[in-house]
């Protein structure tokens, strides 16, 4: 795809989120705004699954929780009810997600990916486990000599996690 | 187990990311390199030339780091993007216009999409640098600009 139309696929999609009239959702820890000064990490899913993948990595990780929705209303490029932009932390880390409508010719790669050292071999073995169902084992659990048990996954949402144990 | 953002730099972009890492540091404060291991000789992966394994802060936030000559079929992509948002349109204007240049490019300008007050801010941006990794900047709406 060419640079130019990229710049306008977006372009249009932001426009339309700048114009969104719906209200937020927010929980009572988020009022004071966590993300701002922050760079944090955003996730953009085009499978209307944006929320699934966010609750499933809340309910994996300790200490983790969803800050604030705003969801794409009636007549919006993405259907309505799915996510315009969340924010959420994994155990203190902040991300945001979005679902974009299905129009650009990327997707998630494991160029970017999340990594995670684990503090016990069960922990891994358990986040793995649920991060590899329905994705795609890239390295299997083993020792690679960098460390005693590695693994890197990609989820069913098309989302790369490293799971280490030191 | 806390979740910590690593790029995997291929392809093109194995070889760049000392450099890329200086770039990002120099931008932002409160960011430093912490560590770099580097490849053995011999190294599956790797030369002694390159990043095994990095540890970078930018903006108090930590990220990870690899370069692998491995072939792979990826590399970034604007799926995964990293996302500021500030009160200071200055600030925000100057990552913007050094992200997006030195062979970088707009996604979206930075700039204001309506002029009333709206849900995601008063001005936003999309770039991507030049060595593949996606930005979006975000001016509060409770900016005094």
């Amino acid at each position: 795809m060419k640079k130019q139309t990229v710049a306008l696929i977006l372009g249009i999609l932001f426009f339309t989120i700048s114009n969104a009239q719906n209200d937020t959702e927010m929980t009572e820890s988020s009022q004071q705004n966590k993300a701002k000064g922050q760079l944090l990490t955003f996730l953009t899913f085009q499978k209307e699954d944006a929320e699934q993948a966010m609750n499933f990595y809340v309910s994996l990780f300790d200490n983790s929780e969803v800050l604030e929705v705003k969801r794409w209303g009636p007549g919006m490029p993405s259907k309505e009810g799915t996510i315009m932009h969340a924010t959420f932390q994994l155990n203190g880390s902040l991300y945001m997600c979005s679902d974009s409508p299905p129009i650009h010719e990327w997707d998630f790669t494991p160029g970017v990916s999340n990594f995670v050292n684990c503090s016990n071999e069960a922990e891994l073995e358990f986040l793995f486990g649920k991060l590899a169902e329905n994705g795609q084992v890239l390295m299997p659990l083993n020792n690679y000599g960098f460390s005693q048990k590695f693994g890197f996954v990609t989820d069913q949402f098309g989302v790369s996690w490293q799971l280490n144990l030191q | 187990m806390k979740t910590t953002t690593f790029l995997t730099f291929v392809g093109d972009q194995c070889g760049k990311a000392k450099e890329a890492i200086d770039f990002y540091t120099s931008l932002f404060p409160n960011s430093e390199l912490k560590k770099t291991i580097h490849y053995a000789e011999g190294e599956a992966g790797g030369t002694p030339e390159l990043i095994k394994f990095g540890v970078f802060t930018l903006n108090g936030t930590e990220y990870m780091v690899s370069e692998s000559n491995y072939t792979h079929a990826w590399s970034f992509s604007p799926a995964v993007s990293l996302f500021l948002e500030s009160d200071s349109e200055s600030e925000l204007q100057g990552y913007f216009e050094q992200l997006s240049t030195h062979g970088g490019m707009v996604m979206v300008p930075f700039d204001s999409y309506e002029t009333g007050d709206y849900g995601f801010g008063k001005k936003f941006g999309w770039c991507q640098d030049q060595f593949g990794v996606n930005w979006q900047f975000l001016l509060s709406e409770q900016s005094d600009s």
